[in-house]
Parts: C-alpha cells; structure tokens; sequence
C-alpha cells in the first residue's frame, strides 16, 4: 500500500555539474518510508545521502524519477507549495545544529509555528513543554552560541519536531558530537519519534547510530542497498 | 616566501570576492574623488586669479587710487614732479562682449614700456608696430588665444574679425580689432581686452579720467610720492588690493572643502565597514593561520598591506574622476565668485602636482585609518574564538560604551570650540567635524540600544520583524557602522538642508522689505555684484514724467577706500515719508533705530552692514575712515548695522546729501519709484503701464538703461542665491551615495554572510516572501534608525553652520527654523536609501537554492 507510506521514492536519478562534466550521485534510486519507522542512510562522504534528504524535503529540484510525501508527488508542487509542506510535516536536523544566530533557544524552537503564523500563547505552551522534554528548561533565552554541542542540537531537535512533522529528516545529527553526547541524541530523538509517530530518515556516518535505526541502507555507487544486522555488523563505518 | 604566500592568499580571497574587491575601491574612489574636485576647484580658481593679476599687476608694488576715478592732470602732474619714477596710468573697467564678460585695459603705450611691469598682457609682449596702431587707431588687442576664441565665435567666415561688438554700460560699440599679441600663458590674458587709454576712456565714458596709476617704488620714493599726493588721491600696496579680492572668497572656498571633507568622512566608514568585513570573513583563515605560526604583526601587516594596495588603486581612481567632476564644480563655483564677488575667468582646471598628492595622501590616510582598527581586530583572532561570531560582536560590544563616551567627550570639546567667540573659521569647522565625528563614535551604541527596544515591540508583531530586528542588534559591528554612515550623510543633508532653507527664507524677507520701491532704474552692469554706472540726465527725465508717482528714492554706488580696503557704498536718498516714519527697506538691527536714523540724516555719519561689523568687531558710535574726494581720509560715525546679506564683504549707506558734500558727486546709480493707486486702476497695472512707457521712451531716445519691477529683482536676487548653493547641492548628493554605497555594502555583506541562516529559514518553513520581508524590515529598520538619529544632528550641524560658520564666513546672522517637509523628506531619504541599498542583496538571496546554501556550512 505504497499511499500508506510517509516518503516514496520511486527511480530517483540526480547528478551534478561541473562545467561539462556530470557527476551522477543518485542513479534510480527508490525507497519507501513507513510512518513511525525510523531508517538510516550510510554512506562515504559524498555518496548522495545529503542530497536523497535534501530532494525529500523540497529543499533540490527533482532531475528525474518521482519523490512522494504524504501521497503528494513534490515535483508537482510550486515554491510556495514546497514550503507549505515543509512547514506542515516536514523536520529538519543537521549536523553543523543551524540554529539561527539572531535568536534565542525558545525563539529557534518556536520558529516554525511563528513562521506559520500560530497564535504566539499556543506556540509558547508548545515551546515550555519541548524545553523541559530536551532538558533545557533553563536556557530558552540563551543564544545558540553560548550553548555546548549537545545543547544545540537538543535545541535543533525541539525546533524539528515543535509542529509535529510526519517525517524527521536528520542529517548526520551526531557528527559534531562526541560518543556520548551523540547516543544521548539519538535516544532522544527516538523517544521523541515515537511519542510523535513520525517517521525518521537518519544520515549517519556511524554504525552505531544507523544500528539503532529500524532498518540501514547503504549508498554505494549511487545506488541504494538493504543493510541486515549482520551486514551492518561487518561493515566498515565511513 | 612567507610574505609571498600571505600575499597569494589575500590575492585569492580577492578573486573570489570581486564585488567586495570593488566595493571598497568605491568607498575611496568616491571619497578621493569629491575632495580632489573641490580641491582641483579651489587651486583652479586661485591660479586663474594669481595669473590674472599677474597679468594685471606684474612688478608693480604701488598704486595710486582715489575714492572715485582720479582725475587725468594729476597723473601729469605727478609725472613732471617725479619724471624718474616708474609709473602709468590704468584704466581698468568692465564690459560684455557676446554676452561674457570681460576685463577692459586701457593703457598709454610709452609709459608701459618705461614701467616694464613684466605682467604677461603688457606691451613687452605686444609689437612696436601694434603699439603704434593703438595709439594712432581706435580699437583693441586681444591675446592670440582669446583671438582665436571669437574668431569661433564669428558667423563670418574670415580668420581675422575686424570688429568685436562690445557694450559698455548703457553704450554699444563696434570696436575694430587693432591685432593681437602672443600670450606665453593663455590663461592669464583671458577675458581681457586692451585698448589705448584715449579708447577706453571713449568705451567706459571715464573722459579725462583714469582708474589708478601704477607705480614701482623703492623704499625711499615711496614717503616722497605719498607726501606729494593731495589729500584726495591715496598710495596704497598693489598687494592690499589682491589680498582683499582673496579675502573675500576664503569663506566660500573653505566651506566647499568641508563639505568635501564630510563625504570623506563618510567614506571612512564605508572603507572599515568593508575592510572589518574581509577581515570577519577570514576569522577562521587568521585563526588557522596564527596556529601555524604566523605572529599576529604579520597578520596585522597582511591586512594593512591590503588597504594600502586597494587605497592605491582608489585614491588613483578617485583623483582622476575628481579632475573630471571639477570641470562641472568649476562652472558651478566660477558663477558664484561672479554672482557675488568679483569677476575671474577660470576656463581651465589647473591639476597640480600638490592637489594630486594631497588627494592621495589623504585617500591612503583615510583607508590605512579606517582599516587599522581591521587589521587590530584580524591580528587578535584567537583562534580558539574564531568559529564563534558572538565572540566578535562580544569584543565590539564591549567596545562601544568607550566609544560611546569619547564620542560624548569629542561632542562637549566641539561645543566648547563652537561656543568661543573668535572669527577663526578653521576653529569653526574643527568645531563642527568634532562634533560629527563624535556623534558618529556614540551612534554604534544607541544603536544596540535602539535595536533591543525594537525587539522588544517586533515580537508583539511577529517572526518576521522579530529576526529583523534580532539580526541588527546581533550584528551591530556591521550594522551600527552602517548606520553611523547614513545617519552623518542623512543629518549633513538635513543640516544643509535647514541651513539653506533658514538662508533663503531670510533673504527672502529682507528682499521684500529692502525692495521698497515699485519699480527701479539703473544704468546696466556687466557685473551682478556692481551696480555703479550712472544714469543720464534723460533717463532721469524721463522717469519723473511718469505719472501717478508717489515718491522717489536714488541711490549712487561707488566703491570707496576705508581702513579695511576699498567697500561698497550706496549714497541713498531714501523715500520722502509723508507721515514722518523713518526710512523703510533698511532693517536697522542694533537698538535705538530712531536715533540711528536721525544721526543718519543729520551729522558726518554712515551705516554699516552685518557682515561688515561682523568682520571688523565694529559697533554703533565708533567712526570709520572713508576715503573722501574733496577732503581726503575722514572719520565718519557708525551711526548704525543694518542687514544685508547682498555682499559678504560688508557695505556702508551714506546720506546723499553727505556724499555730495564730501565727495563732489551728484550722479545717480539707481532710482527707485513708489507708483500710488488711482481710483479704479490697481497698482500693478499701473506698475506695469510705467514699465512699459518707459522702456519705450529709453528706446526711442536709443538708451540703454535697465528698468525693473519689484518682484523681478526679487526672483532674480533669489536666483543668484540657488546659484551659489548649487555646488553644495552637488556635494552634498555626493556625500549621500557614498553613504548609500555604504549602508550597501554592509548589507550586501551581512546578508551574504548570513545565507545559511536564510536557508535555514527556508527550510523551516518561511517562504520567500517572508525572506525577502525579513531583509526589508531589516533594511527599512536601519533607515528609519538612521533618519531619526540624524535629526539631532543635523539640526546642531544647522546651528553650528548658522550660528558659527555663516557668521564667521560672510558675517550675516539668521534666524534658524526647520522647513515643513525637511523633517518627511529627511526620513523619506534614509529610508529609501536604505531600502533601495537592501534590494540586491535580498534579490540574490532568493535566487538561491536552499540546498546549495545548506551545503555552504
């Protein structure tokens, strides 16, 4: 039941330019993502994971093949559109945190619901709660750059999930983290996932991570391929 | 190899970076450029007018001058009493020739090549043949160039005019060209046309009369010839003449300078805005660089060394559009010495050496100035800080509240100079750009300050005005620089703004109260700023015929030798009133107006102008020495100030009857008529009906003679007076782009530095246009910050220029108020510039994919 799905892709090829040369970095690549399944997406540096997240969310035009979020066939969809649905039920983690400079911890947390124009006493009730959810009850007016790593990205987690998105997509979210500070992130971010029932497409670098995803994949040579247990467990991390 | 690769390194940043590679050259190029013009100008101006009076003047170190024409005999006799001296007689006038005007010599030949004066137009220049022709023909000599020059503007054909129409006064004359002599410096025999003495005193009607004698005298001549002179002829240095001309255009050239000064000032901020962005830019490089072992002086080096490369290069720029700009400002100022001073003909921008370095030097200066506190901030990187931008805009933070202070400091010094009561201009201008500079060091904190306030309201509006407003705050180091150049650039406009606008308005009262008459005739005047032909008989007779006339007043303006130089004066012979008031259409200033009025018509006395008690500390009841015809220097008493803003170099009225009685003169410059109304017929019409009857009988009787209605001279006056501000017009536009370029560039930088946190925006869920609105708000933000700060000071810019620099400059005093739409139109301007300057960048913005700004990180 392919509508069933959050995310479809379905023979999704991109490539880059450089001059005359084209470098392809996804070549018919299909993949399917369920509600409240949480996938890992490995690969080298420069393998594509970035963009298949970026083409998801509306953020790269689609060359070729067909992404579908909720149903909706992306490509189909206008600027104003894109945004509209990334507004709705689309989250976004990444691993440099991006949290916007300017603003305080609640104000990066309330952006999306502010962005969308919810009444600022509901947009507040929502922000106290995440606060005290990503432990960080006592920093809502601090700003991004006086908090550590970990901190920040708990403030990028909140800000991803504060309107409650179908789909969670994380771009290496622990790779400016230490071990530890990186597994505290992601038992949060699956805690959080699963209390919202959304689906979560994790890109990773670390074996560790995407073996606490509900399935890996792997891209090589700009195609996708299942990852079992075992294949992840012998698997050399990039 | 070390300072090879720091070099490659700089080279490539530039290359990537080429709008910020030419933005700083245009914050130099225009700052260089605006003040090489004006300077180029002023030298301009000066070396024509050092060449013409070297042309006029050569050798010669005396001259003998009486308070009107000297009478032709007493040259002979002095010649027979002294027959060794070296000297000759002058007639010196003005007339038009194809509606330029021009500098009329009359000289005698023979006493010229005894005098040998060495002046470029004198005969050793002109050939024994042509000199014999002027003396037995009637006609003129000109220089090969100004031959050349009306030969192009012949219709005919022929390459040598045989006449060239000239007017003189109420006369026309056609004048037969006797030759021309080769002039070894082109500009200095411009607009000047000489003739033999018997000539010229045909074109200027100056019969048996001659302008002044010209003498070179030792030492021990000199008490010989002066005790020979009768009381009524005086021996004065050739040089008092020159240097009173100088004098008189040494406040106007000043002023023009400062404002060039200002734009340059402006530019310094828009030179560190861009440098301290290069700088901000490479924080992590300067980092990387200072861990592997490059010292913070060769980092500091580095960045000084680039400011000294592109300051090179914009200075260079900068002084060649300069030369091109002062052929326009040339124009411009060259109509102003006319309109008000005297006349000079600067056709030619002289370019020296010395203007071309100072321009430079003061280019380099400013940019090694302005990014030294860049190449400070860059040899600091802490390289453990440098990822962190607060920690930049933490270090300036903590910066601002001692700029702050200094600038309150640099505030209460330039009030305290302002507040001095001295004549020094120079002390004026140090004042005032005190008080700018200052105000512009404490702009960065009102900023934080004003910007937190406007946070505080933005988030009871939105998202949107919220990050707006969050994003100047945050970035004040670039912001509160910006804003600083806009508001200094914004405030001079509205500074000048309210200070011409107070100007005009005071003008414009005082012509409709100075301009009491109906109608006024005068005998024609090459010169706007002289007026001292004469009328003739028949024009007077033919202006008392008018009818319906209630009252006449005539005035003669001659030009006579004080203590303080040779000054204009009206010989008046005011209105009768029937009704016993005092005379109307002179605003008496100092107190007791009836009593000045009374030692006016009564006793020895004179009235004295603003400016020129102003300039001389003179006041009501001390005398002043006038140069007198029959009786020689006499003390006449101050019998009251009036205001006057026709000349800046001071003027004196007389009674008439006095004039007569000391100086033996009953001629008539100028009449004015006062027309009452008759039943049925309006004033105006009947105004109008003498116009017109009498232009018709001065044609018919072939005068030439001017004849004006009230309101003509009145929009005339106020012609002149837009004239003389349209160069500070020019400038001060000028100073507004370099601000614009500046609020630009900031934002251009700002915002490009800031494309992540729009993708981020972006893909949280903002559209484009909500992107686009944030850049807007923020942009529209700053303006509207830097039109309201820029209010306080241009109206203490307004004061000071009202109260301290117009004083001191020309010496008239004005009442100070702001115009309606200055304060609209102030803010109008701050806003859109700052608008205008945030389109680009957040046009390039929204151009952008998302995904490729995410990949920026």
């Amino acid at each position: 039941m392919p509508d069933k799905q959050v995310v479809v892709v379905d023979a999704v090829k991109h490539h880059y330019q450089r001059g005359l040369e084209r470098f392809p970095v996804l070549d018919g690549v299909s993949l399917e993502v369920a509600p409240s399944e949480t996938v890992a997406l490995i690969g080298r540096s420069g393998s594509g994971k970035s963009t298949l997240l970026n083409l998801i969310g509306g953020l790269e035009p689609i060359q070729a093949g067909e992404i579908k979020l909720l149903g909706q066939a992306i490509a189909s969809l206008n600027d104003s559109q894109r945004t509209k649905l990334r507004r709705q039920h689309i989250g976004f983690i990444y691993q440099s945190f991006n949290l916007v400079p300017t603003l305080n911890v609640a104000e990066n947390i309330s952006l999306p619901l502010a962005l969308a124009g919810v009444p600022s006493k509901l947009v507040k009730a929502k922000v106290h709660k995440l606060l005290e959810l990503v432990s960080l009850e006592g920093r809502a007016s601090d700003y991004p750059d006086v908090l550590s790593g970990g901190e920040q990205q708990r403030v990028a987690i909140a800000r991803a999930l504060i309107h409650e998105p179908a789909i969670l997509l994380a771009d290496e979210p622990t790779g400016n983290l230490d071990a530890q500070s990186g597994r505290q992130i992601i038992a949060l971010l699956q805690s959080m996932v699963s209390q919202n029932k959304a689906a979560m497409l994790l890109v990773t670098h670390s074996l560790e991570v995407a073996s606490m995803a509900d399935r890996a994949l792997a891209i090589e040579q700009a195609g996708l391929r299942n990852l079992s247990d075992a294949q992840l467990q012998g698997h050399v991390a990039w | 190899m070390v300072a090879t690769l720091l070099a490659k390194s700089s080279v490539r940043f530039y290359q990537k970076h080429p709008l910020q590679l030419l933005l700083s050259i245009v914050g130099i190029v225009l700052g260089v450029c605006i003040v090489s013009a004006v300077l180029i100008t002023n030298s301009s101006s000066k070396k024509a007018f050092a060449l013409s009076t070297d042309a006029l003047y050569g050798r010669v170190n005396y001259q003998i001058v009486a308070p009107r024409n000297i009478n032709q005999s007493d040259y002979v006799t002095l010649k027979k009493q002294f027959p060794k001296i070296k000297m000759a007689p002058i007639i010196e006038g003005y007339v038009s020739v194809n509606n330029s005007v021009y500098t009329l010599l009359g000289i005698d030949p023979f006493a010229e090549l005894e005098l040998a004066r060495g002046g470029f137009a004198f005969p050793e220049t002109i050939d024994t043949k042509l000199l014999h022709t002027m003396l037995s023909s009637d006609g003129i000599v000109l220089s090969k160039s100004e031959l050349q020059k009306q030969q192009q503007s012949q219709t005919t054909t022929s390459n040598n005019p045989t006449y060239i129409y000239i007017e003189a006064g109420e006369a026309s004359f056609k004048s037969p060209v006797l030759g021309s002599y080769p002039s070894s410096n082109a500009l200095a025999s411009q607009g000047l046309l000489i003739a033999d003495i018997a000539y010229a005193q045909d074109l200027l009607a100056m019969e048996k009369h001659i302008s002044r004698i010209d003498l070179l005298l030792s030492d021990e001549q000199r008490p010989a010839v002066a005790a020979a002179l009768p009381a009524t002829l005086k021996l004065l240095p050739a040089a008092r003449a020159q240097q009173t001309m100088q004098a008189m255009t040494r406040g106007f050239q000043i002023n023009l300078t400062a404002m060039s000064l200002l734009s340059l000032l402006v530019g310094a901020f828009l030179i560190h805005n861009t440098m301290t962005f290069a700088v901000l830019q490479r924080r992590e490089l300067f980092a990387v660089k200072r861990i592997v072992g490059l010292s913070a002086s060769s980092i500091l080096l580095t960045v000084l060394m680039e400011a000294l490369i592109i300051s090179i290069i914009g200075s260079c720029i900068g002084v060649i559009l300069g030369y091109y700009l002062s052929t326009i400002l040339i124009q411009l100022t060259t109509q102003t010495i006319n309109d008000l001073y005297f006349v000079l003909h600067v056709q030619q921008v002289w370019l020296s050496p010395s203007t071309i370095v100072i321009s430079v030097l003061l280019g380099l200066g400013t940019s090694l100035l302005a990014a030294s506190l860049s190449a400070i901030q860059a040899a600091q990187t802490n390289p453990l800080q440098a990822r962190r931008r607060s920690a930049v805009e933490l270090n300036v933070r903590k910066l601002l509240p001692a700029l702050m202070l200094l600038g309150i400091v640099a505030i209460v010094l330039g009030s305290g100079i302002a507040l001095i009561p001295s004549q020094s201009l120079l002390l004026g201008f140090i004042a005032l750009m005190l008080i700018i500079f200052g105000y512009g060091l404490a702009l960065p904190w009102v900023c934080l300050h004003g910007s937190r306030l406007l946070k505080k309201v933005a988030k009871f509006i939105g998202p949107v005005t919220t990050i707006a407003t969050a994003s100047i705050e945050h970035n004040i180091s670039r912001t509160g620089l910006a804003i600083a150049a806009l508001t200094i650039a914004v405030s001079s406009t509205f500074g000048v703004d309210v200070m011409i606008g107070s100007f005009r308005s005071s003008v414009d009262h005082w012509l409709a109260s100075t301009l009491h008459s109906d109608i006024y005739i005068s005998s024609p005047s090459n010169v706007s700023a002289r007026a001292d032909g004469t009328l003739n008989e028949q024009a007077i007779d033919s202006a008392k015929m008018l009818p319906n006339i209630r009252s006449f007043s005539f005035g003669r303006t001659i030009k006579v030798n004080t203590q303080f130089g040779a000054i204009d004066m009206l010989a008046l012979q005011p209105h009768n009133n029937d009704n016993g008031e005092f005379p109307q259409g002179i605003t008496l200033l100092n107190a007791q107006p009836e009593q000045s009025w009374q030692q006016f018509f009564s006793s020895k006395s004179v009235l004295i102008s603003e400016p020129l008690a102003n300039k001389h500390n003179l006041a009501v009841g001390q005398s002043l020495s006038v140069f007198t015809t029959l009786q020689g220097d006499m003390a006449f008493t101050i019998a009251g100030i009036y205001r006057d803003y026709g000349t800046s170099f001071g003027k004196l009225t007389m009674y008439r009857e006095q004039y007569i009685k000391y100086f033996n003169d009953s001629d008539i410059s100028a009449i004015g008529i006062k027309f009452e109304a008759t039943e049925g017929v309006e004033k105006e019409q009947i105004v109008r009906s003498a116009i017109a009857a009498l232009r018709d009988s001065v044609r018919s009787n072939n005068q030439a003679i001017q004849i004006n209605a009230n309101s003509d001279i009145h929009r005339e006056s106020l012609a002149v007076f837009d004239r003389t501000f349209a160069v500070t017009e020019v400038l001060r536009w000028l100073t507004v782009g370099v601000a614009f370029i500046g609020i630009f560039s900031a934002l251009l930088a700002m915002n490009l530095e800031r494309t992540q946190e729009f993708a981020i925006l972006r893909a949280s869920g903002a559209t484009k246009t909500q992107t686009f609105g944030i850049i807007t708000i923020q942009t529209f933000l700053m303006g509207l910050i830097a039109g309201v700060l820029a209010l306080p000071l241009g109206w203490i810019m307004s004061q000071v220029l009202i109260h301290v620099i117009n004083v001191r400059s020309f010496g008239w005093s004005m009442q100070g108020f702001i115009q309606d739409n200055a304060i609209s139109s102030t803010l109008l301007l701050a806003i859109s510039s700052a608008l205008l300057a945030g389109i680009y960048p957040a046009w390039s913005l929204s151009r952008r994919s998302i995904a490729a700004r995410l990949r920026e990180e």
